[in-house]
C-alpha cells in the first residue's frame, strides 16, 4: 500500500519550499521592502515606478535613504560586493521627477483617534490610518512635527518630505498643546514613542497604525509585534550615483530565489512548474475520481529519474522524488498507468529472473554473488569471470535475479525475490542494486565486490585520463564510493577526479519521456570532458548508447577474451541508432522474424522485402527486413513499434 | 504490398484501434481474405505516436 498523497502529506513537501519567499534583503529590510521589484523597475529607469514601490513600503523616502542603517548590505548574496542599496535608494529621489503622495479613494470613516506625540512613530501611525480614510488628530507640546528629528542637521528636507506625504490626507495637527483634557474625544490614542531611533519608530508607528484599525474593526487588540526588529551594525556607504549608474548597480541584483533544486534536475527546468505547484497538482490530481480527473501530471511523473539529486540540493532537504515515487504508486494501485512506458523493462527483468540461476555457496561459505541485472547482460564476460573468483575464492554462490528497481519505478510491489538473510551475505556489484535491496530487506547483509578485490590479481591498467563517474544510486554510500577509488587506484588507474550525478537512466524514463532523457545524457556526458570510469552497469550502458566513452571498473578488471556472438541480423547505422533510442533489442528483432518465418504471417513488398509485426506485452513490435537465403542472415531495413492495439477483422 | 500467406493485394480498410481506454477507426491497408492488418512505418511513427503521446498526456 502506497502512502496516501492526503493533503498534509503534500504541505509537508510545500510547506517547507523556500523557493518564492522573499530573499535575505527583502526579510532583513525593517520595512520588508520588495528589493527584487524595486530594483528591476531601477534597472530599467523606471523612477516613478520604483519610487513608488519605495515610497508605499517606508512612507517617509526622504528620511529612510538618509538615516536606515542598510542591514540589507550585510546579507546581500553578492558577498564580495554588495548591492549599493542606500545609494540606489538616495539616487532614486534624485532621480525621480513626481514626488507627490497618492490619494486614496476610500469612503471617510467616522472613528477619531489620536496620536500623542508628532514623533517619526507618531507620524508614520496617523498617515498610515489617515491613508485609510480614519478622523486623525495629532498633538505634540512641540511647536511642530518630527520629534527629537528637528534637531538633525538634513531635517529641512524630512520636513519637505513630511508635507508631502501627508499632502494628499485629511490629518489635524495641533502644535504646542498636550491630548491631556480631550482623550476622551477619541476611540484610541497612540502614544507614540521617541527615542532616537527613526528607522525602527516608523516600521513600529506603521504596524500600530495596522493594529488600532483591526482595533476599531473588531473592537480588539491584535497581539503587539512579536518579534522586536533585529538592529543590525550601520553598513552605510555613501556613494552618489547618476541615473546610469543607479541603473547599472540595480542591474547587478541577483534576483535571488532558491533554485537549488531546479538547478539540479533538468526535469524540473525542462516542465518550468515550481516545486510547489507540482506538490499541489499531484494532491489535485490524486483526489479528483475517474472520470473527471485529467491525469495531467502523467509526463511529469514518470519522468522523474529518482536520482535524490533534488533532495541532496534542496536547502531545507526536501525530497520532491519522494512524492513522483508515492504518485507512481498510487497511480499503478488505481490501474491508471500507461504500461507502455516500463513495459519493455518489466519484459526484460522477468526474463532474466526466470533464466536466472540460483547456485548455492559451496562449503561452510555465507556468500551469494548478486550481480544484478545490469552487469549480467551489459558486461557479461566480466560477470562471469567476476563470479569464478568470488567462488573460487570465498565459494560464493549465485542469485541471477533482479534486486526490483524496474518495478519500483514503474510504481508496482516487488516481486517476491527470495532472498536469506539470516545465512548469507550478498554480495552486490550494482549500487541500484544496493538501494533497492536495502530498502526492501533493511535486515539483509549487503557488500559490494568492490571491496572483496583486495586479493585479486588485478591487471596492471595504466590510464590516466579516465574521471569516475560515481552514481545517484551511490551518493549515500560512501563506503561503496571509497572501494571504487581505492580499487582503481591499486589497478594503477591514475583518475582525474570524479563527479557524482546521475546519468539520466533511473526512473527508466526513455520511453515516457525521449528527448527530456536525451537531454539529460548529454547534460551529464558535459559534466566531465574526459572519459567515465564507472561501476553501475547501468551507467555504462547509457553514456555509450549517446556516445560517451565510458568504462565499468569490472570490464577493465576482467577483460573478456571471448569473440563476440555471431548475430544473423544485419542491421545497418541508422536502424541500430533508431533501436537504441527506443530499446528495440536483436533478440525483439529475432523474435519478430522467426515467428513470422515459422507462421508465414508476413508482407510483402514489390521490391521483394518482408514485413512482419508481434504483439509483446504493450506493444507492438515491426520489422521491415530481407532474407538473404545464402548465409542464412536477415538485413535489417527497419524495425519500429507502436502502443496502440489494432483489432484484426474477427477480433473483439 | 501483398499479404504473403494469402497471396492477396492489401486493401484500405475501417479498422478499430484502443489505447488507455479509447477507441477509435482509422482507414489501414489489410489483407482482404485473412483480415491481418498492416501498419506502415511513417503512421506508427506518424500519426499514431501522436496520438498516443495525447492519450499519455491527457
Amino acid at each position: 500500500m502506497s502512502q496516501e498523497i492526503t493533503q498534509s502529506y503534500t504541505q509537508s513537501f510545500v510547506q517547507n519550499c523556500i523557493r518564492g519567499e522573499p530573499p535575505p534583503c527583502a526579510a532583513a529590510c525593517p520595512f520588508k521592502l520588495d528589493v527584487k521589484d524595486f530594483l528591476t523597475k531601477t534597472g530599467k529607469g523606471k523612477w516613478t515606478s520604483a519610487y513608488k514601490t519605495y515610497r508605499n513600503a517606508v512612507f517617509f523616502p526622504s528620511v529612510v535613504a538618509e538615516l536606515c542603517p542598510e542591514p540589507c548590505k550585510n546579507v546581500c548574496n553578492i558577498r564580495e560586493k554588495p548591492i549599493e542599496m542606500l545609494s540606489i535608494e538616495k539616487a532614486v529621489l534624485s532621480h525621480v521627477k513626481k514626488r507627490g503622495a497618492d490619494y486614496y479613494a476610500i469612503p471617510p470613516k467616522d472613528n477619531r483617534v489620536a496620536v500623542a506625540g508628532a514623533s517619526i512613530a507618531g507620524l508614520a501611525c496617523a498617515l498610515g490610518l489617515a491613508q485609510k480614510q480614519y478622523q486623525v488628530t495629532v498633538f505634540d507640546t512641540l511647536d511642530g512635527w518630527g520629534g527629537s528629528l528637528r534637531g538633525h542637521p538634513k531635517f529641512e528636507v524630512f520636513d519637505e518630505d513630511f508635507r508631502s506625504q501627508f499632502s494628499a490626507v485629511k490629518v489635524e495637527f495641533i502644535f504646542g498643546a498636550e491630548i491631556d483634557e480631550r482623550r476622551s474625544e477619541f476611540e484610541t490614542v497612540y502614544e507614540a514613542p521617541d527615542n532616537g531611533d527613526p528607522i525602527y519608530e516608523i516600521v513600529e508607528g506603521a504596524f500600530e497604525a495596522v493594529r488600532i484599525e483591526t482595533y476599531l474593526q473588531t473592537n480588539k487588540y491584535p497581539e503587539p509585534q512579536i518579534n522586536t526588529p533585529e538592529r543590525p551594525a550601520d553598513s552605510r556607504s555613501g556613494s552618489e550615483f547618476s541615473e546610469q549608474e543607479t541603473q547599472a548597480e540595480a542591474s547587478r541584483c541577483l534576483q535571488c530565489d532558491c533554485s537549488a533544486c531546479i538547478d539540479a534536475c533538468v526535469m524540473l527546468r525542462q516542465f518550468r512548474k515550481e516545486p510547489r505547484r507540482l506538490a499541489l497538482e499531484f494532491f489535485t490530481d490524486a483526489h479528483v475520481n475517474p472520470p473527471l480527473n485529467t491525469h495531467s501530471l502523467t509526463r511529469e511523473a514518470y519522468s522523474c529519474t529518482d536520482c535524490g539529486m533534488c533532495k541532496a540540493a534542496c536547502p531545507k532537504d526536501i525530497d520532491l522524488g519522494i512524492l513522483f515515487y508515492e504518485y507512481r504508486k498510487m497511480r499503478a494501485e488505481n490501474d491508471t498507468v500507461p504500461t507502455a512506458f516500463h513495459d519493455v523493462f518489466l519484459r526484460r527483468m522477468k526474463k532474466y529472473n526466470a533464466e536466472g540461476r540460483d547456485i548455492p555457496p559451496s562449503g561452510d561459505s555465507k556468500y551469494v554473488f548478486f550481480p544484478g541485472c545490469s552487469v549480467s547482460t551489459e558486461i557479461p564476460a566480466a560477470s562471469k569471470r567476476v563470479y569464478a573468483y568470488l567462488r573460487e575464492k570465498f565459494g560464493a554462490g549465485l542469485l541471477e535475479h533482479c534486486c526490483g528497481s524496474p518495478e519500483k519505478w514503474a510504481g508496482l510491489d516487488n516481486e517476491q525475490l527470495t532472498v536469506n538473510s539470516e545465512q548469507y551475505t550478498y554480495i552486490y556489484a550494482c549500487p541500484s542494486c544496493y538501494e533497492t535491496l536495502h530498502e526492501t530487506y533493511p535486515e539483509l547483509k549487503l557488500i559490494s565486490v568492490y571491496e572483496l578485490l583486495d586479493d585479486f590479481d588485478k591487471p596492471e591498467i595504466p590510464r590516466s585520463e579516465l574521471t569516475i563517474f560515481h552514481a545517484c544510486s551511490a551518493r549515500e554510500n560512501e563506503t561503496l564510493q571509497r572501494s571504487v577509488e581505492k580499487l582503481a587506484a591499486a589497478s594503477g588507474i591514475e583518475y582525474q577526479g570524479s563527479e557524482l550525478s546521475c546519468c539520466g537512466y533511473g526512473g527508466q524514463t526513455q520511453l515516457a519521456n525521449p528527448s527530456l532523457f536525451r537531454d539529460t545524457v548529454n547534460e551529464r556526458k558535459a559534466l566531465n570532458p574526459n572519459p567515465y570510469l564507472v561501476y553501475c552497469a547501468n551507467c555504462r550502458d547509457t553514456f555509450k548508447r549517446q556516445g560517451k566513452e565510458c568504462y565499468h571498473v569490472l570490464e577493465l578488471l576482467f577483460p573478456s577474451d571471448d569473440g563476440e556472438l555471431k548475430s544473423p541480423l544485419i542491421i545497418p547505422d541508422d536502424a541500430r541508432e533508431y533501436m537504441s533510442d527506443n530499446l528495440i533489442s536483436e533478440s525483439d528483432i529475432l523474435e519478430v522474424i522467426n515467428n513470422a518465418e515459422d507462421s508465414g504471417d508476413k508482407f510483402v513488398a514489390p521490391d521483394g522485402s518482408f514485413t512482419a509485426s508481434l504483439e509483446r506485452g504493450a506493444l507492438t513490435y515491426w520489422v521491415e527486413y530481407r532474407v538473404d537465403s545464402g548465409n542464412g542472415n536477415f538485413e535489417i531495413i527497419s524495425a519500429y513499434y507502436h502502443r496502440m492495439k489494432f483489432r484484426q477483422e474477427g477480433q473483439r | 504490398m501483398k499479404c504473403s500467406k494469402c497471396d492477396e493485394e492489401l486493401v484500405v480498410r475501417k479498422t478499430e484501434f484502443d489505447y488507455l481506454g479509447s477507441t477509435f477507426s482509422h482507414e489501414v491497408p489489410v489483407c482482404p481474405k485473412c483480415g491481418k492488418v498492416f501498419i506502415s512505418k511513417e503512421l506508427a511513427l506518424g500519426k499514431m505516436s501522436e496520438v498516443e503521446q495525447q492519450l499519455e498526456d491527457k
